[in-house]
């Protein structure tokens, strides 16, 4: 495909195919994308069409094992910076502290977006930057293998313990959170 | 808070990583870079069209009083919210970014 024409005027001539557009149309109300056919093998790991990912526990094993099968569209923690439709009725001015487990170390005073801002050398900051951003992809939707729970839970565990367990017997830590973190987003 | 989008600038993505198509308004987008083809609202089609086709990247204003007519008139009673949603999917797709 490769005619990249003008659009064409719109035919008014009452047939069904016009009705059928007409209602698909819906103005404004409608959403920007109407559909879309992806093609996964052409663009794993790519924008618009997301990265194979699996959950905590199964990403342990995911040089044994092989790809999942789940296909995660994550973003980076720039792509949230910089946005102010947030989902599930959070914005930028939610408290860090109404979402994630804290203490009185840990962004006691900050709000989400604060977090996001943190310049990530400091012990915490990079992580705790990098967990809203996934809980943010998470409660859009970006993220199957991930859910908020799960991403809160990380959050406290390593808070608590200096480690995230995804399975028996298993400990992540900071690197390996990040790593795993990083699995989930496509860029 | 420095995130609003609205301050933002956009660029589409260079003419040779799409092809598409249009017809009734609508407008069916292959973006080559991630081999998606995606079947685009007529207000998001006209919108990706005007990035396109801008020869450097436009604000929310701009993009605003490029947009023709009926939709732009649309858009501004929405105070860009409907932009914004677009442009913000547009990035997430890859189709365009900020500057």
């Amino acid at each position: 495909m490769s005619d990249n024409d003008k659009p064409a005027p719109p035919t008014t001539d009452g047939s069904p195919n016009f009705v059928r557009r007409r209602a698909l149309k819906g103005g404004l109300a409608a959403g920007p994308v109407l559909m879309t056919l992806v093609s996964r093998p052409v663009m794993a790991g790519g924008k618009g069409g997301g990265a194979q990912c699996a959950t905590p526990s199964a990403f342990c094993s995911a040089n044994a094992s092989g790809p999942g099968g789940e296909f995660c569209e994550g973003r980076t923690l720039g792509y949230w910076k910089n946005h102010t439709h947030w989902p599930g009725g959070y914005s930028p001015s939610t408290p860090f502290n109404s979402v994630f487990a804290h203490n009185t170390r840990c962004y006691p005073n900050k709000t989400l977006h604060d977090v996001l801002q943190l310049q990530g050398g400091a012990p915490y900051d990079d992580l705790a930057r990098a967990i809203v951003a996934a809980w943010l992809n998470a409660a859009q939707g970006w993220t199957p293998v991930l859910s908020t729970k799960m991403v809160q839970d990380i959050w406290s565990e390593y808070l608590s313990m200096g480690y995230f367990s995804p399975s028996a017997g298993v400990k992540w830590y900071h690197d390996d959170i990040m790593t795993y973190l990083a699995s989930t987003q496509t860029g | 808070m420095s995130v609003s989008s609205s301050a933002l600038r956009w660029r589409g993505v260079p003419r040779d990583a799409i092809a598409w198509r249009t017809w009734e308004g609508e407008v069916v987008v292959r973006n080559e870079r991630t081999g998606s083809t995606h079947l685009l609202a007529p207000h998001a089609g006209r919108i990706l069209l005007t990035l396109i086709e801008a020869d450097a990247a436009l604000g929310l204003t701009e993009i605003a009083a490029r947009l023709e007519g009926d939709l732009a008139g649309r858009l501004a009673e929405q105070q860009s919210a409907a932009l914004d949603e677009v442009l913000s999917e547009f990035e997430r797709l890859g189709l365009a970014e900020p500057a």
